[in-house]
């Protein structure tokens, strides 16, 4: 599994964080929801619109929805989907890159 | 083997009733993410880039086969079928629930198994040689130490909130396989012709971010004074150990700004105060400890086995395994079977549920019912008969757990870096899988021999890359995985810290890069030289050459 690298602070940021029961990493949707796929997340393309998914991010902490809220550098795949930059992010949308066979794609399929 | 007490028993049932309360409180909303943190923190548990890890402690690398099958238990019911068993001597879970968390401790203190000691700025589980009581070149089987050190720093009052985390490691053998001069204290258990029996005693070893090769603060210390010992470092470092810079909080960092000498004469003046208030306890305890640690039923065996030597000229896979794998055994008629978890291109350190099965299986019919843990991130059946060796072999084969390369290139450490680990800069696993796939099992990985390769995917240094003879480091470069190429570390009684080479190489060119390193080894080396020491010899010069060009 290939992983992008790239460091560009990206066009728009996503919040992520571990679901409370599984761990399993997670990203804010636009509807408030939680989603095991970056691209279904809210894009934010500015400070406020950032800072507003962020709070909302640190609500469902305090009601122990999630842990490990952080708000991630992003930017829009061919089909205009929120990708996160980093290789952390990547991993994490993807699962270990050394036991494809667990990742989110083998867990979907 | 060690059997907790009903002291053990109290301790680690009330935690886990403690542990279960705070998961509940933490999903009702009752605590807060940093104050759950903090408890699950102490219980073991962090939370990763996937999921919860859950760490649990092997006390001194020692198992039973009914500890083994728990393992393999748990990784099927509550895992994803598989652990990590990790340079710590401990065994890692990457993907338990939460919810399941408590039941998984209950499962494993039915076994006498806990995760106490395994994170938290505490005196951590005390590791050991993992070939203790079976090595012919061992004093004494230092676990009974290890144990007795084990039951005077859980949960002690004073000392479980030190500056930072701090580690101990005992051998008593002049070969250390348990790497005691990388420990934040290394004891070595030696006969003194004149005072008898005694540790000499290092503190301040470390890797991390500020490596160094542990000083000497005693050459001999009676087993008697062990404790007030311990406890005159260990206060000392308490009132005098950073707090205030996590980076600079570990003992060797006061030891370092003292000065080994100082150190060692601030020790003495604490331990001459508290040594006439100590009683007799420790050498009771410790007789109390031995007693539980009986010595196998070893059969009166001569030093051969034709069945044995039959399969060695018969089967060369088999000889090829014996070759590299077994160690000698104290006994006539028995070896030390290292398991290596190095299959060519697989994780280092991880074992499925069905190879833990097998492995207890094996302890069982052929070993004495004792397995270890490696630093080095393989398992060992520390008596074997040389008779049984065969079908031993052969049911290893069978669940993909005979690789023959004990020590060779392909037996890599590694750490789980940026595939699973919240504080890694690179991934670790896919380098060590490269280097496996292009030389285990080669006719090259066989004529360069002894070699070590450690891989960490950040400062920290889980996977030991300073001690690594070709140690690799892995770094975030403006966003790209780049590997910080050293060499000539060492983790044994040749203890050293490796040489950063130059400038680092990206995930392919790392590659290749140690197979410049091992060319030019090739190049160099004497008749029967090893690595280390043709790189002693020689000096990095014409490995720098070799990977960069000259200059
Ligand atoms: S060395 Fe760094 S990346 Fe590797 S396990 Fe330790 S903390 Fe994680």
């Amino acid at each position: 599994m290939s992983v992008v690298n790239s460091l560009r602070p990206g066009p728009g940021q996503i919040v992520t964080a571990n679901e409370i029961m599984s761990g399993r990493a997670v990203w804010l949707t636009a509807d408030g929801s939680w989603s095991d796929d970056p691209r279904a997340a809210a894009f934010a393309e500015s400070a406020e619109d950032a800072a507003a998914l962020l709070a909302r991010a640190q609500a469902d902490n305090a009601a122990s929805r999630v842990e490990l809220v952080a708000l991630v550098a992003a930017e829009r795949d061919t089909d205009g989907r929120p990708w996160p930059v980093r290789n952390r992010e990547i991993i994490r949308a993807l699962g270990p890159t050394v036991r494809p066979d667990l990742g989110k794609e083998a867990a979907a399929g | 083997m060690y059997r907790y007490d009903e002291y053990d028993e109290v301790i680690v049932r009330k935690r886990i009733a403690e542990f279960r309360a705070a998961v509940s409180r933490r999903l009702s909303g009752e605590l807060s993410e940093e104050e759950f943190k903090l408890i699950r923190q102490m219980n073991g548990v962090y939370l990763q880039l996937h999921a919860y890890m859950l760490r649990v402690a092997i006390p001194y690398g020692s198992l039973n086969p009914r500890q083994m099958r728990k393992l393999a238990d748990i990784a099927r019911r509550f895992d994803r079928g598989y652990g990590h068993f990790t340079t710590r001597q401990n065994i890692q879970y990457n993907w338990i629930a939460l919810a399941d968390m408590p039941d998984v401790l209950e499962a494993l203190a039915e076994v006498d198994m806990h995760a106490i000691q395994t994170s938290g700025n505490l005196i951590r589980n005390v590791t050991a040689d993992p070939y203790a009581g079976a090595a012919v070149d061992e004093i004494d089987d230092p676990r009974p130490y290890a144990e007795l050190i084990r039951q005077w720093s859980t949960l002690h009052p004073e000392f479980s909130f030190l500056p930072r985390k701090f580690k101990i490691a005992v051998t008593a053998a002049p070969h250390d396989r348990a790497a005691v001069r990388f420990h934040d204290i290394g004891l070595i258990l030696r006969d003194d012709p004149d005072l008898g029996r005694g540790f000499e005693v290092i503190v301040g070893g470390g890797q991390g971010r500020t490596p160094f090769v542990g000083p000497t603060i005693r050459t001999h210390l009676p087993e008697a004074h062990l404790l007030p010992y311990l406890e005159a470092i260990l206060r000392l470092y308490n009132e005098h150990g950073r707090r205030d810079n996590a980076y600079k909080a570990r003992i060797k960092i006061l030891v370092h700004a003292l000065g080994a000498e100082e150190f060692a004469r601030q020790v003495e003046a604490e331990f001459a105060r508290i040594l006439p208030q100590s009683d007799d306890l420790p050498v009771r305890e410790l007789a109390r400890i031995r007693a539980h640690f009986v010595t196998p039923d070893f059969e009166a065996l001569p030093a051969t086995d034709p069945s044995f030597e039959e399969a060695r000229r018969r089967d060369p896979a088999f000889a090829r395994w014996v070759d590299r794998n077994l160690a000698p055994h104290k006994r006539p008629g028995y070896a030390i079977l290292n398991i290596p978890l190095k299959p060519k291109g697989g994780i280092p350190g991880d074992a499925t549920a069905e190879q833990m099965e097998t492995v207890a299986d094996l302890a069982e019919r052929y070993g004495h019912d004792d397995i270890r843990v490696t630093h080095e991130q393989n398992l060992v059946l520390p008596h074997v008969r040389l008779r049984d060796l065969p079908a031993v072999h052969e049911a290893l084969v069978a669940a993909g757990l005979a690789t023959a390369n004990l020590g060779l290139v392909s037996d890599i450490i590694a750490c789980p870096g940026l595939d699973y680990c919240v504080l890694a800069n690179a991934r670790s696993i896919p380098i060590a899988q490269k280097l496996s796939e292009r030389f285990a099992g080669t006719a090259r990985e066989a004529a360069v021999g002894e070699l070590h390769i450690k891989i960490s995917g950040c400062i920290n240094a889980c996977g030991h890359h300073h001690a690594g003879h070709i140690g690799i480091l892995g770094v975030d470069k403006k966003g790209t995985e780049m590997y910080q190429l050293t060499l000539g570390g060492s983790a044994d009684e040749s203890a050293a810290i490796g040489e950063i080479t130059g400038r680092g190489f990206d995930a392919e060119g790392i590659i290749d890069a140690v197979e410049t390193v091992i060319d030019t080894y090739l190049a160099h080396r004497d008749a029967g030289e090893t690595f280390l020491a043709t790189y002693r010899r020689i000096g990095a010069g014409p490995f720098k050459e070799a990977l960069y060009g000259a200059h």
